[in-house]
């Protein structure tokens, strides 16, 4: 099985490549670094609610179920928000053409993936 | 303007009738929009309206509480308006007409915040937005966005977490769901 916190890696790697293709690199970075956080944060509440996020009738729900189902359990409402903040931060990556994506918003959203990361392994029940 | 009647007494409902419970007879809740501003009413019918020491209790409690009165007026029965004084996005007050339970913790989530970076004596300005996600286009929730000022991103991070910790305490299950506490550095 893949494992997601891959995605925060390599966009630490890429952080000191080179390359032409500067914002893209850095959308390219805030993009995976949101789905690395995502995902883990996805299996661990998969692993307490197994049937929450089958059948689904529209796949990007998931999303905001995931950021929800944390929420819920009003311990974990400091995760919810990161995520949520850092989604808000891949939307604008991903979708907004006219908005420019600095090296330090690349930063910060490695930053943050990586404390959303830590604290989902912290996650004893939900 | 229109008037919203709340489903059930909102929180500061509850607490205004366990401290004045035994004064008032009766009390009364409603929300009050027009676009941009949003107020919450409460009137309390009383009996002993004449007591100014009621009266005053009233509004020191209020005031400590929640929010500054923009009236009090007292009639055969007492009314108290309190409002919030802050304009919010029109999409925000929609939202809390449409969901008044979280009228108090958007205000208790704000208030713990405001404290909490006034004790760390940290600069930051502060928003309230209509939360989206472009996955899930019909998602929609509260969003308090804080920008502070001068500090680091990792120690951002770390405030992040401890104000979370410190306002989840004011939040439920349900209202946690629809408020989401946002910072980043300035």
């Amino acid at each position: 099985m893949f494992n997601p916190v891959d995605f925060h890696a390599l966009s630490k790697e890429i952080l000191t490549h080179a390359t032409t293709y500067e914002e893209a690199l850095r959308r390219t970075q805030i993009s995976r670094c949101y789905y690395a956080a995502h995902l883990v944060a996805r299996e661990k509440v998969r692993r307490y609610y197994p049937s929450l996020l089958m059948d689904l009738k529209r796949l990007g729900d998931e999303h905001f179920l995931v950021r929800e189902k944390l929420a819920a359990s009003v311990i974990h409402w400091g995760i919810s928000s990161m995520l949520l903040g850092l989604n808000q931060r891949r939307a604008k990556a991903d979708y907004n053409l006219n908005a420019v994506v600095t090296k330090a918003e690349a930063e910060k959203a490695i930053e943050e993936s990586e404390a959303i990361i830590a604290q989902v392994a912290n996650i004893k029940s939900l | 303007m229109s008037v919203l009647e709340m489903p059930e007494p909102p929180r500061l409902g509850f607490d205004l009738e366990d401290k004045f419970g035994e004064s008032a007879d009766s009390a009364n809740y409603s929300v009050w929009t027009n676009d941009s501003r949003l107020t919450t009413c409460v009137r309390l019918h009383s009996e002993v309206n004449s007591r100014i020491s009621f009266t005053k209790e009233l509004l020191d409690f209020s005031v400590m509480h929640y929010f500054s009165f923009s009236s009090l007026q007292k009639w055969s029965t007492l009314h108290c308006e309190l409002n919030t004084e802050v304009s919010f996005p029109r999409e925000v007050s929609l939202y809390l007409t449409r969901n008044p339970d979280m009228f108090h913790p958007l205000s208790r989530v704000s208030q713990i915040v405001d404290d909490f970076l006034g004790e760390h004596k940290i600069e930051s300005t502060h928003s309230i937005l209509i939360g989206t996600d472009v996955e899930a286009p019909d998602w929609e929730s509260l969003v308090i966005r804080y920008a502070l000022k001068n500090v680091k991103h990792s120690e951002v991070l770390r405030l992040w977490n401890e104000a979370c910790e410190k306002a989840s305490k004011e939040l439920t299950s349900e209202t946690a769901k629809k408020l989401f506490l946002l910072f980043d550095a300035d």
